[in-house]
Order: structure tokens, then sequence, then C-alpha cells
């Protein structure tokens, strides 16, 4: 209002000042900073009065006379609260200091409200900075009280420490803030301690009693654990509304979520009672367990939660009474040490029925109903009702109708488990990873995996945030039900369906007969169609346990089954029958040779599809559009790649913990992979290459230095420009591989460092690789700098068109009309055009490539962007889950896409450009199908036409002339001699 | 100009010639267009009960799916505030048919349930349809039935529909009967006033992608 109100006054704000003023221009400020606390606790006040929650700037509660007490920020204050009650009820005196404004800080209130009597105190922080002499709040405070002392408001300075706690939201409970208490009435204080982790290396840690709880005796605890697409977290959303609202009772819900993308496990803590509930920790003793999927039960401590007496729900496959011998080992004793009482229903069974697929949210949030009393079951199943048709109203009648059914159903599918009184079960609960996994992996990711992260000591933890990569190969997740089965007889060995498997599950190779030697019954070959390779054999063998099910490759596949024609060359088949079969042949099929990599053309589909990936069985979403250019990526330069990674879906399934898919060959080469921002991403690459130009400099150097101590037919091999194609690159690893043995015992310092140096003269490969959120949008500048500075880095944008990891939020590369976050209305304006920004420099290579539209292009487009000695780019077009269709086709849109119009695929290559040819090459047939054939396939589309017609078909009809233009657009380039159009005497101007 | 006017379903027509539903008869530009050639009658796209549903399933399965599953991700899509998903489009598009046009405007209507069929029926009727064309389209899978079964099946859901309303009710014939005239006798005395014929020889109910995923009305 103020700055509208000044508008007919002019002014300059933030101009640029020198040292003369800027000085006082500061200190300027000072009144505004001063009179700040006063009028954020008006603000306070006056929410008070209207809503009757009391705030202050600075809260103590606990003894008028305590003696100590814990200053601390945020949720924590509430978990102290907590304690504080406990202990005051135990007669000990202490208390706690909440800040409530951190800046400017509230020195004088500060001093006001803490006790005289204090005679410790402890001071947290929810941060670490690296090196300080104490975090900030705990530095603040020792100067307020240094400075209070000081002007004669307080006698004398209390015994004071400072420590961390809750980092990155780690649990901070009851428990350790009582040890903080405890920690106060020694008579030496241990400062800048940590409480909640345990600290065997620098041992800061505090130590605490994790069985102490102050929780309330009345307030429910239940547990539940979902998966993400079986919607146990909006089901239990709207339980607490529900509860809230119609039961009176104080609600509280945490969810917590795993990183992968695909299978994800979903955990909901939800408390309800009678007493206000304080307690931002998670439940460790739950009245209630509810287990919505039954092989979490084999997979997972399930009942580690559960509190002696508890109820617990599952959902399983088999009637109530005949449930009990199907129950893991571990599961039956829990029951039966904790006296547990086990319900049971079908959950699967009744949402199919009313049509509702895998869609079990209904059926279970009912059974929690009516187990746990917290409603009178007529009054729960009306609320429940009412909250569906909140939640799915819109979608229309149909919808409501089918969850009412489930609803209806649910009570009658309920039934309580008979429990014997001994244990039946010889059934164990699944390991986190297999046996021959590596130490690190069985000490460290196999406690992640499992859940029991926050157990692990520091000492086990990489110092320096480094870790092996390689071990999403020891997980073997089983998420699928039904996995791909390949008819050996019937396949044309075209790789096409390895290629799109975005797991890289699927895997090829060509081999001598005689390595089936050994070769497990039903492992499958045929002959090799490799002119180059008579007489051999050909195996496609699928890893089922790490099998998503998403069916891309049977889709992909070109091959029909004349005698029973929904058939193809590779079908799905139900994983359970051939899951041993299937591990065992997956085991033989690890131990084939390779073929080496000079052998392949590697411009064919089929002969990439020989070679092995690098990427394997990331967390990504079942049928991702993205993984499989970086399995193609990993699979031509993989083993010399490195690779700076935006952050987004790729940098969640590519490098977050607790398994890692990039991987490393059986010499132990692969890519190395790092993460730092996303708005730097494209600059964190170039300095990947700036860095290892640099080495190679110096490695030279050293080289000719030193040349009369080694071989110098080695040295002037390793001083000659280097070839790019497969051969010349493998004889230029065994060059350094020959100088690496050379230089392993040397014991000149030069020499030493030349070792060191040695890899830098291997071509490295450096990939900056992101989404379009980062390409078009927040990294575009680093971008624009990346392909300005002419480096010879390889970028590659895995184009969503929007930002998919963040729940898919518009960027500038959604299309015209489509529906997205901040464009609910459909996207107003066109896609960007990335692609022409960057030919415009002229002297960068730049695709764009659609594996569904044509594969072989793709892969002739990542063979000639990493071989440009320039930058590259690479635009990728990804099917992405916000798009809003069965991934399952996929494959299809991306040919839809192409065959629109929506996306040609086209090359711009500067190389070209050298002989005096044309560099842009249109590499599709002009648009045939009219743009709503591939729109309107998809959600992001569709929603808007049932919402809006009028205007998604007006958005609609913009799209196409969009595409219209950008097409006449790149038919003039690819008409044009370099610099000059082929009918540029008939159209000077055109 | 001769006088070509006569009667279909006790309706006058000025001419014979009636646009039969067609993406011809789709749009209110077009249909004035027809009118304006000389049509005595305009007969409307069906409205299928299938497609219906299945645009509300679809539409649920996707804004649902990968919800609730990433802490950084817990929707893929934004709440928008109504969907035009029921069969509202059709009937306001028929009600605005109705108002532009003279000659009589048709509707035509393709269900799946009895429940289905009677209540689009009605709403059609309600919307100021002049007719109802019933597009019969089943699919005989039971072994056990007989083609009297499935001919008797038909002449019931016409029994019914034409119970249930005041305006006269076709039927669109399958090209595909054994015996068209008795079959077209038993629909007459369930009721029907008359009865068209269809060329098309592919399902009106396909559940190939391309038709699935059609456009909703608008």
């Amino acid at each position: 209002m103020r700055a509208a109100s000044r508008l007919h006054v002019p002014s300059s704000r933030a101009a640029p000042q020198n040292p003369d003023v800027f000085f006082q221009a500061r200190e300027a400020a000072n009144p505004w900073y001063l009179a700040t606390p006063a009028i954020v606790q008006q603000a306070m006040d006056r929410l008070a009065a209207r809503t009757g929650r009391a705030y202050h700037l600075v809260d103590y509660h606990g003894a008028p006379d305590a003696e100590r007490v814990l200053v601390i920020m945020g949720s924590g204050a509430e978990v102290t609260r907590e304690t504080v009650d406990a202990l005051l009820a135990r007669g000990e005196k202490v208390g706690v200091l909440q800040l409530r404004l951190f800046r400017p800080f509230p020195m004088e209130q500060l001093l006001a409200a803490l006790p005289a009597t204090v005679h410790s105190l402890a001071v947290l922080d929810r941060t670490k900075e690296p090196g300080c002499a104490g975090e900030p709040l705990y530095q603040d405070v020792v100067t307020a009280l240094a400075e209070g002392v000081s002007a004669g408001h307080r006698p004398a300075l209390p015994r004071m420490i400072g420590g961390r706690y809750g980092l990155a939201s780690k649990e901070f409970t009851p428990a350790m803030a009582r040890a903080i208490f405890d920690e106060l009435a020694r008579p030496a204080l241990r400062n800048h301690f940590t409480v909640g982790i345990t600290d065997d290396v620098t041992h800061t840690s505090l130590e605490h009693d994790a069985g102490w709880s102050t929780e309330h005796a009345e307030t429910v605890r239940a547990v539940f654990y979902g998966l993400g697409a079986d919607g146990t977290v909006g089901g239990n959303k709207n339980s607490i509304k529900i509860i809230g609202e119609d039961a009176g009772l104080h609600a509280q819900g945490y969810f917590v979520y795993d990183s992968k993308k695909s299978g994800s496990i979903t955990t909901s803590h939800l408390r309800f009672g009678p007493h206000p509930i304080r307690s931002s920790y998670l439940i460790s003793q739950a009245s209630f367990v509810a287990c919505h999927q039954f092989h979490f039960l084999g997979e997972m401590d399930v009942l580690a939660l559960a509190a002696p007496g508890a109820t617990v729900l599952l959902n399983a496959p088999y009637p109530a009474a005949e449930l009990w011998p199907h129950l893991p080992r571990p599961v039956q004793e829990t029951i039966l040490a904790r006296k547990l009482k086990v319900f049971s229903v079908d959950a699967i069974a009744v949402a199919t029925k009313a049509g509702l697929g895998k869609r079990i949210n209904t059926v279970m949030q009912t059974c929690f109903f009516a187990l746990t009393n917290l409603l009178p079951l007529p009054q729960a199943v009306a609320a429940i009702k009412k909250g569906i048709e909140k939640s799915y109203g819109k979608r229309g009648s149909i919808v409501l109708e089918k969850n009412y059914q489930a609803v209806d159903a649910a009570i009658s599918a309920l039934a309580e488990v008979p429990v014997p009184a001994t244990v039946s079960s010889t059934k164990e609960r699944r390991l986190p990873v297999l046996p021959e996994a590596p130490p690190f992996v069985q000490a460290v990711t196999a406690a992640l995996i499992a859940g029991q992260g926050d157990a692990l000591p520091v000492s086990m933890l990489p110092a320096d945030g480094t870790w092996p990569t390689a071990t999403t190969r020891f997980e073997k997740r089983n998420l699928a039900t039904e996995v791909p089965e390949w008819d050996s007889e019937l396949c044309i060995q075209c790789g096409k369906c390895v290629l799109v498997c975005p797991h890289a599950v699927l895997r090829a190779a060509v081999y001598e007969e005689a390595a089936l030697a050994g070769a497990p019954d039903g492992f499958k070959s045929a002959a090799a169609r490799w002119r180059q390779f008579p007489g051999q054999k050909y195996t496609l063998q699928v890893s089922a346990e790490d099998c998503t099910g998403c069916r891309l490759c049977v889709e992909a596949c070109p091959v029909k089954n004349k005698r029973e024609v929904r058939l193809k060359a590779i079908n799905m088949a139900p994983h359970a029958p051939i899951k041993d079969r299937e591990r065992a042949n997956w085991d033989f099929f690890r131990t084939l040779p390779e073929v080496p990599r000079e052998q392949l053309n590697q411009d064919l589909v089929k002969d990439t599809q020989l070679l092995e990936p690098l990427f394997e069985f990331s967390g990504a979403c079942a049928g991702c559009g993205e993984t499989p250019y970086l399995k193609l990526l990993s699979q031509l330069f993989g083993d010399r790649a490195i690779i700076a990674n935006a952050t987004g879906c790729s940098s969640i399934y590519g490098g977050n913990l607790p398994t890692t898919p990039w991987a490393t060959n059986r010499a132990g080469r692969g890519p190395a992979w790092a993460n730092s921002l996303f708005e730097d991403n494209a600059e964190f690459g170039l300095g990947m290459r700036l860095a290892l130009d640099q080495q190679r400099t110096r490695a030279e150097f050293l080289l000719r230095a030193h040349r009369g101590k080694l071989d110098a037919a080695l040295v002037d091999g390793l001083l000659a420009l280097e070839g790019r194609d497969p051969a010349a690159l493998a004889g230029r690893r065994h060059l350094v591989t020959t100088l690496q043995h050379a230089l392993a015992d040397a014991s000149d310092p030069e020499l030493h460092e030349l070792a060191a140096l040695a890899e830098s003269l291997a071509r490295q490969s450096v990939w900056i690789v992101g989404g379009d959120g980062w390409a078009y949008d927040i990294g575009f500048g680093g971008l624009d700098h990346v392909l300005a500075s002419g480096r010879d880095v390889n970028i590659l944008v895995l184009d969503t068109e929007v930002y998919s990891n963040t729940g898919g939020q518009m960027s500038k590369s959604t299309p015209r009309g489509a529906v997205a976050k901040f464009a609910a209305g459909g996207k107003q304006a066109p896609k960007k055009d990335l692609g022409l920004f960057a030919m415009s420099y002229g002297h960068a290579y730049v695709a764009q490539i659609a594996l569904g539209g044509d594969d072989s292009h793709a892969v002739k487009v990542f063979r000639e962007a990493e071989a440009f000695p320039g930058p590259s780019l690479i635009i990728a077009y990804s099917h992405c889950i916000a798009h809003g269709y069965d991934l399952v086709h996929g494959l299809e849109q991306q040919k839809l896409a192409v065959q629109t119009g929506h996306w040609p695929l086209f090359r711009y290559n500067p190389a070209v450009a050298e002989t005096g040819a044309n560099p842009f090459s249109l590499d599709c047939k002009a648009p045939s199908l009219p743009l709503k054939k591939y729109a309107y396939n998809e959600t992001r589309y569709t929603m808007l036409a049932h919402a809006h017609p009028e205007a998604a078909e007006e958005l609609l009809h913009e799209a196409e002339a969009d595409l219209k233009e950008r097409w006449h657009r790149y038919e003039y380039l690819a008409r044009s001699v370099h610099g000059w159009t082929a009918d540029a005497k008939e159209e000077p101007h055109a | 100009m001769p006088d070509l006017s006569t009667r279909y379903l006790g309706l006058a027509l000025t001419s014979p010639i009636v646009a039969s539903s067609s993406p011809l008869t789709e749009r209110l530009e077009s249909l004035r267009v027809l009118e304006d050639a000389g049509v005595g009658a305009v007969v409307m796209p069906s409205l299928f009960e299938e497609q219906l549903t299945l645009e509300s399933t679809d539409l649920d399965t996707y804004l649902s799916h990968g919800a609730d599953s990433h802490s950084e991700a817990l929707s893929y899509f934004p709440d928008m505030w109504a969907y035009n998903l029921g069969p509202e489009g059709y009937l306001t598009r028929l009600a605005e048919a109705k108002r532009l046009l003279k000659v009589p405007v048709i509707a035509s209507l393709n269900g799946v349930s009895v429940g289905g069929w009677i209540a689009y029926a009605k709403r059609m009727e309600e919307a100021g349809a002049d007719a109802l064309e019933l597009n019969v389209y089943y699919v005989p899978t039971d072994p056990a039935q007989d083609g009297g079964a499935v001919e008797r099946q038909q002449a019931d859901l016409v029994q019914a529909v034409v119970e249930s309303l005041k305006i006269p009710v076709a039927v669109k014939l399958t090209p595909f009967l054994s015996a068209p005239a008795n079959v077209a006798a038993q629909l007459a005395k369930a009721g029907a006033r008359g009865w068209c014929c269809s060329t098309a020889s592919t399902s009106p109910t396909s559940t190939s992608r391309s038709s699935r995923w059609c456009r909703p009305w608008t």
C-alpha cells in the first residue's frame, strides 16, 4: 500500500553505494530493528485476543524457582515442556525457556523471563556450524546473560552449555530432553554436546533412556504401514479430520515417507485423545498397528512399535481363521509375547469388488474406526462417507459409489484372527540386503533399509559424505507381481526391450556356447543373430527381483506371436511361480563374459544393448521415462563418465540413500556422480571439466619432464592426439593402465604426482544432467554460461515438461494448454524452445530426442554429442506420472508427440558445418496427426477439458498454432545451406 | 419447391432427410448449416454411459496416482473447482440445439445398465429432446444365451425406456441380425415408434485406446 501510495513520487532504492555513506545508511535503519520486538508482540497479542492462543517473544514454563532450565526454539520446545511437566511431577526444579523471536534477539525479555534461581542452563540449537565457538542460539544466550550480569540485571552467570539436537528433523523426545536436564545436575558439565545420536568419534553425545515416556495413558496411539499407491496417507488424513471434528478429540498426525518413488512405503503416526497433544515426535508405543500390505510382514518389523496388548489390523489375502500359519515366525513370536489382539480383512478383495483396485484406504479406514471405537460406528461410517464426498465428489458420482460400496462391505469382511498358544511358523523375515553384499553394505546400508538408520553411530558414517556406488543390486525389492518372460524362439534380438527398461532389469548377452556349462535348469538361450558373432549364443535375462512390473518392455517389443496374437517375444508372467528359477538364472547370467566394446557397432540399438548398464535398479517410478536415457548414457560412456546432477527426480532416484543405482563394471570402473544444488549444476559440471583439463595439462607436463625416466614410446603415445572411437579409447585406456603400473612404486615426488594424475590422460566424459525445471528455469543462466564457454561438456535434459520431483509445478518447458501447479487454468504461454536458444551460439551441438519416437536417432545423438569436442545439449522427451496416464503407454505417447509435431526430432551439429554442409537436420517427418490425438490421452490436458471446455479448446488451437510456427521455423533451418537459405534468391527476407 | 413434408416417429418433418447421429451433428454451428440446407430433423451424436463412467474413473485414477507417496510431492496436479464429468455438457448442448433450431432435435443414447438407460433418457427428455434414438449395442458372451433371449432382452429394455418417457423412441438396428424384420416387429411391439439402420460395423463401445480417450463432450 505504501508503495502504491507513493507511485506519484518516483524514487530509487538499493542504488549502489560507495564507502562514504554505506556505513551510515546501515545504521540509519536501527530504529526499525529496535521497534520490531514490540511490534511482533503486539501482533501476538492481537492473535491471542482473537483465538485465545497467547504467545510471547519469550515464554517460560516450569518451576518458578527452577534450578535447571533448557532454552530452545521451535517444536522441540513442546517436547521439552512435556518433559518439564513430567519432571515437575517428580519434584524436580526445572523449566524451559522458549524463544519465539530470533532476530532481533529479545535480550530484555529473555533476562526477564529466566528465573533468578537458575544455576545451570542448556541452550539447544537445531543446527551445526562446523568450527564455530558455539551454535547461534547458544552464543546469543551467552551474550545476553553476560551483558545482563555486566549491567547488573543478574548477580552472576549460571553454568551454561550448548548442544545440538534434531538435525534434518531427527527425533527429539522427552527422554532426550530429560537426558539434558540430568546433565545439568552433574557437577561437571559437558559443553557442545549432542543428543539423540551415538557419537563414538568425538564423544559429544549424551546418553538417554529410550524407554522413558511421558505420553498420556488416555491418548490413542496408532501406527499405519502402507504403500504410497494404496492411499493409506490420504485415508489417515481424513481420519484425523473426522476425529478432530466429529469426535471432539485432540488429533495429530505425522507421515513418514521413504526415498523411493516406486513401491514407496509410508508410515503414519496418529494420536487422538482428550488432552492437548504436544508430542512432536513419532510414536514408540502404539496401541493400534495397521499393516496395509501383507508382504511387509515378511520384510520389516511391522510390530516393533506395538505396545503390549495393542490391537493389530492386517490386510491379508487369507480368511482370518486360516491366517496364523501364513505369518512369519518373528511376527507370531511378537503377537504371543506382547499378547496382541489381531484382526484381519482382505481389503484388496473388498476394494477390487467395489471397482477400486488396489486403493484400499477407505476399507482400512472403516476397519480402524470399527476397532478403536473412537466414534459410534454408524456415526463413523457417515463421517467417512462425508469425507469421501469431500475428497472425491468432484470426480463423478461413479467414483463416490465405488468408495461407498467399499466402506459398506468393509465391516462384514473384518474378523478377529484366532491366536494359538504357540509359534508354528518357520518362515523368517527377508534380509534387507543379499548375504554376499560387501561389509559396508551389510553394516550400514542394510540398517538404513531396515529403518534402523537412527541407531547407527557416528563412526559408521563416511566423514566426507562419499558413499559407495552400485548398492541397489543388493537390495532385491521384489515389487512386481508380474515380470517379463522371454520367448527365445520368437525373439528377433532387436534389443528394444532392454533399451526402454527403466530399471535395467532386462539384460542381453552374446557369448560362446561353452559359457553355458553349469547353467541352471531353465536357463534360456538362442542362436545369436550377429554376423560378427557366428555360432555364438544369445540370452535375454530378467532380474525379476528388481523389476517393478511396468510392462514397457512388452510394449516396446515389435514381434507378434502368430500362433497367439496376444503374445509377443516378451510377455508378463506371474512372478511367484518363477521367482526361484529366475533368481538362479540371473545369478548365472551375471557370470557370462561381456562382448568387447570394440567388437560392437555402437550405432545400432541392438549392439548397444549388449553393453553392461552402469545405472541399475533405481528407485524411480515404475515406467519412468527419464531413466532409460541415463541407462543408455551409462552403457555407452559409463566406464569413463563423470556426472554433475541437478537436484530433482534424477538426484533422488540417482543418489538418495539408502542405495545408489550408479554402478561399476567388472573392472571396478563406473560413473562418478555428484549432486550440488538445483541452481548451479551446469557450473558444477563445468568446474569438473576445467579441473580435469588442468589435471591433464599438468600430467602432460610431467610426462614431458620425465620422459627420460619412462618408456619413451609410452610417453609419446600418451601425448599423441587421442581418437574417439571405441578401439582408440580402449587403446588409450591400455596406455594409461601401463603408465599406472610403471609408476606404482615411484618414489620421485613428481612421478608420484603423475601417478595420481594418470587417470586424466584417459578421455573423461563429463555429463551435466538435470530436468527441465533446472535447464529451462532455475539453472538456465548457468546452462547458458556453460554453452557459451565452448568447453567439452555434455548436457542431458530429462524433459518431463514439469517440475516432477516436487509435484508437478509448471516450468518454462510446460506446453501451452497443459495443466500444472501454478497453471491450473492450463498454461497460457508456449513452451520455451531451449534447442533454438542453444543453436544460436553456433558452436554447440544440440539435439532433441524421444526414445519412443526414434530409438536409433536417440542412440546416434548420444554418440555424436559425446564425440563433439565442445558443449553438447541433448533434450530428451521423458514421459512422467505428472502427465496423468498409465505409463505402460509412455512409448506410444512419445511416438504421438513426434507425429503431432509436439516433439520434433532434430540435430544441430557444428562439426557438419565445418564441412560446408547444413549443420541442422530435421530428423522426423512433418506432423501428420492433430495435436489432440496426443494431448487428450493425458490428464494434464483432459482435466482442463473437463473443467473448462471452452478454454481448453482455445488453448489447444493456440498450441497447434505454436507447433506449426515452430515446425516452419525448423523446416526453414533444414533447408538452409550453412548461413544462407537454399531459396535465398526467391525469399531474401523469408 | 415441391412439398417434401413427411412424418417420422409421429413428428412432422419438412423434409424426409434426417441428419443422422454423426460428427456432423456434434456442433451447434453445423446443426444450423444442416437446417439451412433443408434437413427435416437432426439426431445428436450418442451419449455413451460407459464413456462417462470411464472418464470419471480415469480422472480419479490419474489424479490420485503417485499422491501421498513421497515427501517432496504429495500430489501431481492442482485441484480444480469442478469437472464436467456427467452428461451435463451433452444435455446443455441438446437444450441449446433445441433453442436454436426449428426442426425436431432427436437425442441418441448408448447405455450400459437398465438404470442408466432410463435415467439418462429421462434427462434428455427434460432437456427438450423431441425424440430419443436408442443406440443399442450388446455383446452376448454367455454361451447359454441364445439369439431369441438376446432379442427379448433388447425388447424389454426398449419397453422399459418407452414406459418411462413421453417422447417417441426409435431404435438403431445393428446390420448383423439374422431376421431384422422380425426384430423390428418385436421392438415395435415393445413400444418403439420407429427404427433406423446403422451402417457402422465397428463397436461403439470399443475399448481401443483411441476411443477410450476420445475427447470429452463439450
